[in-house]
C-alpha cells in the first residue's frame, strides 16, 4: 500500500533520508534495521575532499534550525571505496547527493558513480552553505537549465534534481530542469537565513548566511511542492520540516511522488523507524488504501 | 546507545543557574566522560548533557543554565518524563588514566561536572583544581562532595569568594604530572591546551560545542584537529590536547 516506483526504482514505501541528515546510514544503523526505510540520500558529495565551513556551524531558532556545515565530505573517491558498498548491504534505495564548483567536477563525480551500484543522483544545485557552485546553479532558471542538460549528457542514473526554495521562480526553474531532462525533482534544499549574535555584535556564522530547516519551513515547503507538481510531470520528491506520518500525507497530497525527512532525525534518531511504522496505521486509519489514490488530490 | 524515556527522580537547584537532574537509565554501558541528548518538549533540538555521576539504575545529570533548553531542565519536576538519547561520545578511558602516576583533574565552571564518576574510578594519585564564577563555587560543595573531596582540592573563583582569586590555571603547573584531564569553556581549554604542549605533558580534554544530531551523522559540531575534522560528539568529546587545532 506504500510502495512507490521513483525514476523506475522500486522504494519500499515513500519515506527517504535527507541529504546531510543522515551520513552514509552507519550512525542510525545503530539504531534501527535502515532496510525499513525507502531510501538514504548521502551527504552532499564533491569531487575532492572539503572541510566545511569554519566557526559555529549550529544555531537553532524557533521550531527550525539554521546550518553552515558547507558540504564537508570525504569526496566521491573516498565515498565510493569506503561508504557505498556499506550503503549497498542496507537493503534500501541509495540517492547519492553530488555538489561541486564547475560543471567539469560535478561530471567527473558522476562519471565514477556511473560504474556503481548506485540507484539514483541527486544533484545539488542549492546549498546555500558555499560560496562557488552549489546554490550558484539554482537561482536562475537558464543556468539551470543549461547546466542540467550538460549533467544529463553525462549521467547513466536515474537524475533528480534538487531545488533551492531561493530560485527566482520555482515553478519556472522547476519546468526549465525538467526539459533539461531531469527525472524527478527534489524539494525544497534549506532557505537563506541568518542570525546574529547580540552580545559579540557579530553574525552567528562565519558565513553569514546558513541554511534553515525544521518544521518552521514546512509551510513554505508544502507550497513550492503543490505549485511545482501542478507544473511539471515528472516525480516530485517533497521534503521540508517533515515530521510525522501526518505531514508526510500532506506533501502526498500535494502531488509529492514521496518525501524526504531530514531535520526530523535530529529531533529523534528513531524518526525514519516511526515514520515509515505510523505511516500504514494513519493511512488505515484515514480509509486511505493507497498512496496513488490521495496523490496531488488537492 | 538508544532513544529512551525516562523518569525525573530529583532536579534541584545547587547554586544560581546551576542545577542537578537524576533519571532513571540503564547504566551497564555508560562510561564517565560519555554524554546525553535530553529534550526539551518546547524547544526542537536535543541538548547534549554530560553524565556526572553513573548509579545503579540511574544517572545525574549537573548542568548550567545557559538558554532556552537547559531552562525548561530546570523547571522540570520529580516524576515529570524527559526523552533522551544515549551514551554518546567516548567518555574518558579509566584503564589508560590509570596507568599513569599522578594526574590533574582541571575544570572550568560547569566543566566539573564530567569529573565527579571520572574521580570516583581513579584509582592513581590525583589533584583536582576547580575554576568557578562567583557563587558558582557552590557546585563544588555539592557535586563534589565525595568524589572530589581529597584534601588536595583548590579552587579559584574570578572574584575571590573562595579559594584563589583569579584564574585555575595559575594553580598548578602542568609539569608536576604525568596526565592532565581537563573539562571547560572554550578560553579555558584553549589555555589549559596550550600549557600542557609548552610544558610537553599529554592532556585528555572534554570539549564542547553546539550539536544537532548528537550522533556523528550531521557534522555540525567539529573541532578541528591534526588529524582533520573531527566529530566532537562521536569521535570526541574527549580529545588528546596535543591533536586540537585552535
Amino acid at each position: 500500500m506504500v510502495r512507490v516506483n521513483l525514476c523506475g526504482i522500486e522504494l519500499k514505501n515513500p519515506v527517504i533520508m535527507a541529504s546531510g541528515t543522515f551520513g552514509f546510514g552507519r550512525e542510525y544503523s545503530a539504531f534501527y534495521d535502515l532496510s525499513k526505510l525507502g531510501g538514504i540520500c548521502t551527504k552532499g558529495l564533491t569531487l575532492e575532499p572539503r572541510e566545511g565551513n569554519g566557526g559555529r556551524r549550529v544555531h537553532e531558532t524557533p521550531m527550525g534550525m539554521l546550518n553552515s556545515v558547507g558540504l564537508q565530505n570525504p569526496g566521491v573517491a573516498a565515498f565510493i571505496e569506503r561508504e557505498l558498498p556499506f550503503m549497498l548491504g542496507l537493503g534500501t534505495a541509495v540517492i547519492v547527493n553530488v555538489g561541486g564548483n564547475e560543471p567539469e567536477d560535478y561530471i567527473e563525480s558522476i562519471n565514477l558513480l556511473n560504474k556503481t551500484g548506485a540507484d539514483i543522483i541527486e544533484l545539488n544545485i542549492s546549498c546555500p552553505n558555499v560560496k562557488k557552485g552549489g546554490m550558484a546553479y539554482g537561482i536562475k532558471s537558464k543556468v539551470a537549465h543549461d547546466f542540467v542538460r550538460e549533467i544529463r549528457k553525462h549521467c547513466k542514473k536515474p537524475l533528480m534534481v534538487k531545488l533551492s526554495p531561493n530560485a527566482e521562480d520555482i515553478t519556472d526553474m522547476a519546468a526549465a530542469c525538467a526539459d533539461a531532462g531531469a527525472d524527478a525533482l527534489s524539494l525544497i534544499n534549506t532557505l537563506k537565513g541568518m542570525a546574529v549574535d547580540i552580545a559579540a555584535r557579530k553574525p552567528v556564522f562565519d558565513n553569514v548566511f546558513a541554511g534553515l530547516s525544521g518544521p518552521a519551513v514546512k509551510p513554505v515547503a508544502l507550497r513550492m511542492v503543490y505549485e511545482v507538481c501542478k507544473a511539471v510531470k515528472i516525480p516530485v520528491v517533497g521534503l521540508g520540516g517533515i515530521s510525522n506520518a501526518a505531514d508526510v500525507l500532506e506533501f502526498i497530497m500535494a502531488g509529492a511522488a514521496c518525501v524526504q525527512i531530514g531535520t526530523a532525525n535530529f529531533v529523534n534518531p528513531m524518526a525514519g523507524a516511526e515514520i515509515t511504522g505510523e505511516l500504514p496505521e494513519l493511512m488505515d486509519s484515514l480509509g486511505i488504501k493507497n498512496l496513488d489514490e490521495i496523490r496531488g488530490v488537492l | 546507545m538508544k532513544y529512551s524515556r525516562a523518569e525525573i527522580i530529583s532536579n534541584d537547584k545547587i547554586t544560581e543557574g546551576i542545577y542537578s537532574m537524576k533519571v532513571t537509565a540503564e547504566t551497564e554501558s555508560v562510561k564517565p566522560g560519555q554524554f546525553y541528548m535530553l529534550q526539551p518538549r518546547g524547544e526542537l533540538l536535543p541538548r547534549p548533557i554530560s553524565v556526572c555521576e553513573i548509579g545503579g539504575g540511574w544517572l545525574e545529570f549537573c548542568y548550567a543554565v545557559v538558554g532556552a533548553g537547559t531552562l525548561e531542565f530546570s523547571e522540570m519536576r520529580v516524576g515529570d518524563e524527559i526523552n533522551l538519547t544515549g551514551p554518546l561520545g567516548n567518555g574518558f578511558d579509566m584503564d589508560f588514566i590509570n596507568k599513569h602516576k599522578r594526574v590533574a583533574v582541571v575544570s572550568g565552571s560547569i566543566g566539573i561536572a564530567p569529573f565527579i564518576e571520572v574521580c570516583k574510578r581513579l584509582t592513581c594519585e590525583y589533584e583536582c583544581f576547580c575554576g568557578f564564577h562567583g557563587e558558582s563555587y557552590l557546585t563544588y560543595r555539592f557535586v563534589g562532595r565525595n568524589a572530589l573531596g581529597t584534601p588536595h582540592t583548590k579552587i579559584a573563583t574570578d572574584n575571590g569568594v573562595e579559594g584563589h582569586r583569579g584564574l585555575v590555571t595559575e594553580l598548578f603547573d602542568p609539569k608536576d604530572f604525568d596526565l592532565i584531564l581537563a573539562c571547560g569553556s572554550e578560553g579555558f581549554s584553549k589555555a589549559v591546551a596550550q600549557m600542557c604542549v609548552k610544558a610537553n605533558v599529554p592532556l585528555l580534554i572534554s570539549m564542547d560545542r553546539y550539536m544537532a544530531c548528537g550522533v556523528g551523522a550531521c557534522l555540525c559540531c567539529t573541532c578541528k584537529t591534526v588529524n582533520g575534522n573531527e566529530r566532537c560528539c562521536a569521535d570526541g568529546p574527549v580529545f588528546k590536547g596535543g591533536e586540537l587545532l585552535w
